[in-house]
């Protein structure tokens, strides 16, 4: 079971393509929000950052509960690489997520639900990615990786239901913003959904082969010394 | 079968309890630490605030997880010495078993520390912890706090870092049962009744339960050689 020979060229081609028309469309389709202005804009690349954030996430435990099933190394390569591009996206929505709140709100952090969980997940992640870099026996690293991979999915609901009661029972300081939305919007919002989630797949498939890449040359170099 | 696993259980906290009551090392350490916290942050709120009520119920929870921490790190080392744990292993016991009697005994030991400290916060910090409901709260954020720290300790016990490792992994995850106990805590110490703080009380038993769970599952693969 190889990616060898099929290579992500011509899927990060079609990536790159999709995020040219996601730039486009919310950059000059989408019309410009009576209130916010112009900042809104970083909302079709936040949005989508965020959704593929927890795809992410979730192929991880997908791929962690398939490794301890099936003991396959593929599994362990597809874990870590959606575990680094998930911590990568929820990076960028934090790091948007701040921009827009100094604009709209005037404060680079608050402890609103959404920007708090998605910190938290990013920590748990982070936790994700330290044990890899720990471990040297790689079974046991694959082993370790997918029981904090599945643990720390498991904990994503209570962590979204903690967060989410703790804000509503105290009175919220900001409202989010309403959710109606003109259809050229809605229309930039998918394109950019589109384009982040070729992105996504483009880089888990190259980051892939990159580690099957890395085990080959390792065991070539076994067999030579 | 299901009482033998209990008895089994049962047998193997009897251990730990004896263990620890003959040195009582991490009992103490774990006591001391929590107070430590407790002083510290008395101190950093006393000056900055004026009033260092309102922080109690979040200085309690600080200074328990640390102090748990702190416990299941020297909960597991004790366990890699000598090879104790292999011993265990290889003992006619379930994984799941070991993992059951290694949470009720870290549970127990945590129980212990939180019941010293509640007095102790309560003078620190000028509010009233000593209720009796605070014994369910402290019961369930134990165990959550067990349950997955015995998982993660057990599986960063032989690892460069260990010390470091553990608190960056454990303390993210437990931010919902974090969250449910300062809430339950803060509830009760203004005088609410058990039943008033019953939404923060079932999301730390849900955290208990799937968290336990999971970790009960996936225990035999972080012992396995």
């Amino acid at each position: 079971m190889t990616c060898r020979d099929r290579k992500p060229e011509a899927l990060i081609g079609l990536s790159a393509l999709a995020m040219e028309l996601a730039i486009v469309a919310a950059l000059v389709h989408a019309p410009t929000e009576r209130v916010m202005g112009p900042v809104q804009r970083i909302f079709y690349f936040h949005v989508p950052a965020a959704a593929m954030a927890f795809v992410a996430f979730g192929v991880t435990f997908g791929a962690s509960v398939a490794y301890l099933a099936a003991g396959h190394p593929v599994w362990d390569a597809v874990a870590c690489a959606a575990a680094e591009i998930g911590e990568l996206l929820a990076a960028l929505v934090l790091l948007t997520g701040m921009l827009w709140a100094h604009a709209a709100w005037n404060t680079w952090w608050t402890w609103d639900p959404r920007l708090t969980t998605m910190l938290v997940l990013w920590l748990i992640y982070a936790g994700y990615l330290l044990i890899r870099r720990s471990v040297e026996d790689e079974a046991r690293r694959a082993r370790y990786a997918a029981v904090v991979g599945i643990i720390g999915f498991a904990d994503v609901p209570i962590v979204v239901m903690s967060i989410r009661w703790w804000r509503t029972i105290h009175p919220a300081v900001f409202d989010e913003q309403g959710v109606h939305m003109e259809s050229r919007m809605l229309v930039a919002l998918l394109v950019s959904l589109v384009a982040f989630a070729f992105l996504f797949v483009s880089l888990l498939v190259a980051r892939v082969r990159l580690s099957e890449l890395r085990d080959e040359v390792e065991s070539l170099r076994r067999s030579v010394l | 079968m299901s009482t033998d696993v209990w008895r089994k259980a049962w047998v193997l906290v009897g251990k730990d309890l004896a263990l620890e009551w003959r040195t009582r090392e991490s009992f103490l350490v774990m006591l001391l630490f929590g107070a430590i916290v407790g002083a510290i942050l008395g101190l950093a709120f006393e000056l900055r605030a004026g009033g260092a009520g309102e922080v109690a119920p979040g200085a309690l929870w600080v200074a328990l997880a640390f102090a748990g921490v702190l416990g299941l790190g020297r909960s597991m080392a004790r366990e890699e010495e000598d090879g104790c744990l292999e011993g265990l292993m290889l003992a006619p016991v379930d994984a799941s078993c070991v993992y059951l009697a290694k949470v009720a005994a870290n549970a127990l030991s945590m129980l212990g520390v939180g019941l010293v400290l509640l007095p102790l916060f309560s003078a620190f910090f000028g509010v009233n912890l000593l209720r009796p409901g605070l014994l369910v709260v402290l019961l369930l954020g134990a165990a959550g706090l067990s349950g997955v720290g015995t998982l993660l300790s057990t599986m960063v016990a032989h690892m460069r870092g260990r010390e470091a490792l553990l608190p960056v992994l454990l303390l993210p995850t437990v931010v919902p049962l974090v969250i449910g106990a300062v809430r339950a805590t803060a509830g009760m110490a203004s005088g609410q009744s058990l039943s008033a703080v019953a939404t923060w009380l079932r999301l730390m038993a849900v955290f208990d339960l799937v968290l336990g769970a999971a970790a009960c599952l996936l225990y035999a693969w972080v012992t396995e050689g």
